[in-house]
């Protein structure tokens, strides 16, 4: 019986992400993006016992989805775990052609569904004038690509909770909190690379977050201010942290992370990525002893 | 300390929320002319005054420090403003749209006490930083040749926004991305001396996509730098330099620093080895977009407390900016000598 709650699939190494090293990651896209490599990974990994995946609302989330929806059984089972917005590709996009105009051009392909709901909110003209109308438009667009999926929890990526936290942003945190509860009935949560500031500034604001993705391995790396300051916050957060880059971007062994993770008692949920059908067999076969 | 902030775009908010998480630093002001982000200031952080004209925000408010986060053409009248009102600044980078308008911020910056600082952060990266540390302890002996590239996947179609047009950006991805790459190679290796080489254009029409140079530095280093926006595989910036030495070689990106010596060095344990980023690794008060971008933020701070000049001023990014005017020149025909200033 595994001491975690759950243990869950990252689909990073799907679309060529590799945090130890992007050369490595170049050698390797082709095969991982292999959605029927994929496929056998998460079935496998499914039959272990890993309830679901964490997903960035990538472009070619669609396609992944696609064909596991060719399991016609395992799409009812398996649950989506998204982290939005995809923020790498909207980085780009405003480089190339500055925020306003990434912002229209990401509202122009919304699709029906938006557009209906653009237009009863007063049109894009209003949108564009209140930043939380546009904030909630964002998320409907982003949680287009998973309809007909089962969605347990939203996670905002941490660019935005680490800009908005950063910045004292509230309103954020309340608007992202309150609509995906009331108007998309799934639990909302939040990734970061801050969590003492995170959990002290929700007990602040008295928001009740149950669920946060932050970074817990045994050399600190993206755990801010200290591993120590994160070690100390778990205690504090009354909600579920769910643990990544327990590996430190491939940087420390299973066995390695595998042991500090057990050493911390309030860490009951994980995230992994993995990319091939034997990754997942030494991995699970560590992690769901 | 008292900060303005001009421009509350990608850079502007990002430094805005790091300058937010440093003890001692009020955001007292900022400039944005876009309505919905003005807005949202005014509403919810009552303590920042938001004004549409800079100009007016410096009169208004007596700042210590304004960071100026626009696009690249309007740098220049700002920062002559800073200066002129006796305000420290940090500009994001490319210093300037052209080497003129460098000279002119040169030459009034010159005599004053003036702290700036221009936003080259690679210098703050973990693996970067650690490889300037090695070649000044001289670790690959007398340096021949360097290979160095800046690429990313972004631009694949007809271009929109400010950065394509020549007019308000100055350049294309060697004056955007590239001055990063240009600003290391200064900064480990000296002046630049003789540049040759070929730019391209294939998706923009004003400015270039690529650009492929060839350098000869002031201590008999010659080296190569490619770069591109337009090129797949690249879903993040990424700097690779290969450095060559006649102890041996370092191999230098984001993520590692592979190290490969003829004979071993007493600062290391082993001769051929990869250090990773991972353990060069250390925390930050707040992590906003990378770990570098909150170092480069408090040695600004730190300067502008102390009263010391920033290890990236206006001074040595003009350098940057001379060395890539040179290489717009080559790529007319010709190899070009660079020109300084003092």
């Amino acid at each position: 019986m595994t001491r975690f709650d759950s243990v869950l699939l990252g689909d990073n190494p799907f679309f060529g992400v590799d945090h130890l090293s992007q050369e490595r990651a170049r050698t390797k896209a082709p095969v991982s993006q292999n959605f029927q490599n994929a496929l056998e990974v998460i079935k496998y990994s499914h039959n272990l016992g890993v309830k679901g995946m964490v997903v960035s609302t990538h472009p070619t989330l669609k396609d992944l989805i696609h064909i596991i929806k060719t399991e016609s059984d395992l799409i009812d089972k398996f649950e989506f775990y998204p982290i939005i917005p995809y923020v790498q590709g909207y980085v780009l996009k405003i480089n190339e052609m500055g925020m306003l105009n990434t912002l229209m051009d990401i509202l122009s392909p919304a699709g029906m569904i938006n557009k209906m709901k653009i237009i009863t909110s007063g049109g894009l003209g209003i949108i564009k004038k209140d930043l939380f109308k546009l904030f909630r438009t964002f998320i409907d667009i982003e949680l287009l690509q998973l309809n007909d999926t089962k969605v347990k929890t939203v996670f905002l990526h941490d660019v935005i909770t680490d800009l908005a936290l950063a910045l004292n942003m509230k309103q954020i945190f309340q608007t992202f909190h309150e609509y995906l509860q009331d108007y998309h009935k799934v639990n909302a949560g939040l990734v970061t690379k801050n969590f003492p500031l995170l959990v002290s500034k929700l007990d602040e604001w008295k928001l009740d977050y149950k669920y946060i993705m932050t970074s817990f391995n045994k050399i600190g790396f993206q755990m801010n201010p200290s591993r120590q300051e994160c070690e100390k916050a778990l205690n504090i957060y009354k909600g579920n942290v769910i643990a990544m880059s327990i590996l430190a971007g491939g940087f420390i062994s299973l066995q390695d992370a595998y042991e500090y993770i057990s050493t911390q008692s309030r860490i009951r949920n994980l995230v992994v990525g993995l990319s091939s059908v034997q990754h997942a067999k030494d991995t699970f076969g560590i992690l769901l002893k | 300390m008292n900060v303005g902030i001009v421009g509350l775009g990608k850079m502007g908010l990002l430094h805005a929320g790091i300058l937010n998480s440093i003890p001692d630093v009020k955001i007292k002001a900022v400039t944005e002319k876009e309505s919905l982000i003005a807005n949202y200031v005014r509403d919810s952080m009552p303590s920042v005054n938001v004004y549409d004209d800079y100009l007016n925000m410096i009169k208004s408010e007596e700042l210590n420090l304004i960071y100026i986060t626009t696009p690249i053409s309007s740098h220049f009248p700002i920062a002559q403003d800073c200066i002129e009102n006796k305000i420290n600044f940090f500009i994001e980078k490319p210093l300037t749209k052209n080497l003129e308008e460098s000279k002119k911020l040169c030459k009034k910056l010159k005599g004053t006490d003036l702290v700036h600082s221009v936003g080259y952060n690679r210098r703050f990266i973990d693996t970067f930083s650690e490889v300037k540390s090695l070649l000044d302890s001289k670790i690959l002996g007398d340096i021949s040749r360097i290979k160095s590239s800046m690429y990313v996947s972004n631009i694949f179609s007809k271009s929109k926004g400010w950065r394509s047009r020549k007019e308000v950006s100055g350049g294309g991805v060697l004056l955007d991305f590239g001055s990063h790459l240009v600003d290391l190679l200064l900064w480990y290796f000296g002046n630049i001396e003789r540049v040759s080489g070929n730019i391209k254009s294939v998706y923009s029409n004003e400015v270039e996509d690529s650009a492929h140079m060839e350098m000869e530095f002031s201590n008999n280093i010659r080296g190569e730098l490619d770069t591109s926006w337009s090129i797949r595989g690249y879903r993040i910036p990424e700097i690779n330099l290969e450095i060559i030495g006649n102890n041996g070689s370092i191999k230098v990106n984001e993520d590692f620093i592979k190290i490969d010596l003829k004979k071993p060095d007493p600062q290391l344990t082993n001769s051929n080895t990869t250090i990773y980023k991972q353990s060069l690794n250390k925390g930050v008060i707040i992590d906003v977009g990378g770990p570098d971008y909150t170092k480069e933020d408090l040695h600004m701070i730190d300067c502008v407390k102390n009263k010391q000049q920033s290890m990236v001023n206006v001074f040595e990014a003009s350098k940057t900016q001379s060395v890539i005017e040179s290489m717009y020149d080559a790529a007319k025909g010709g190899t070009k000598k660079v020109e300084y200033f003092d």
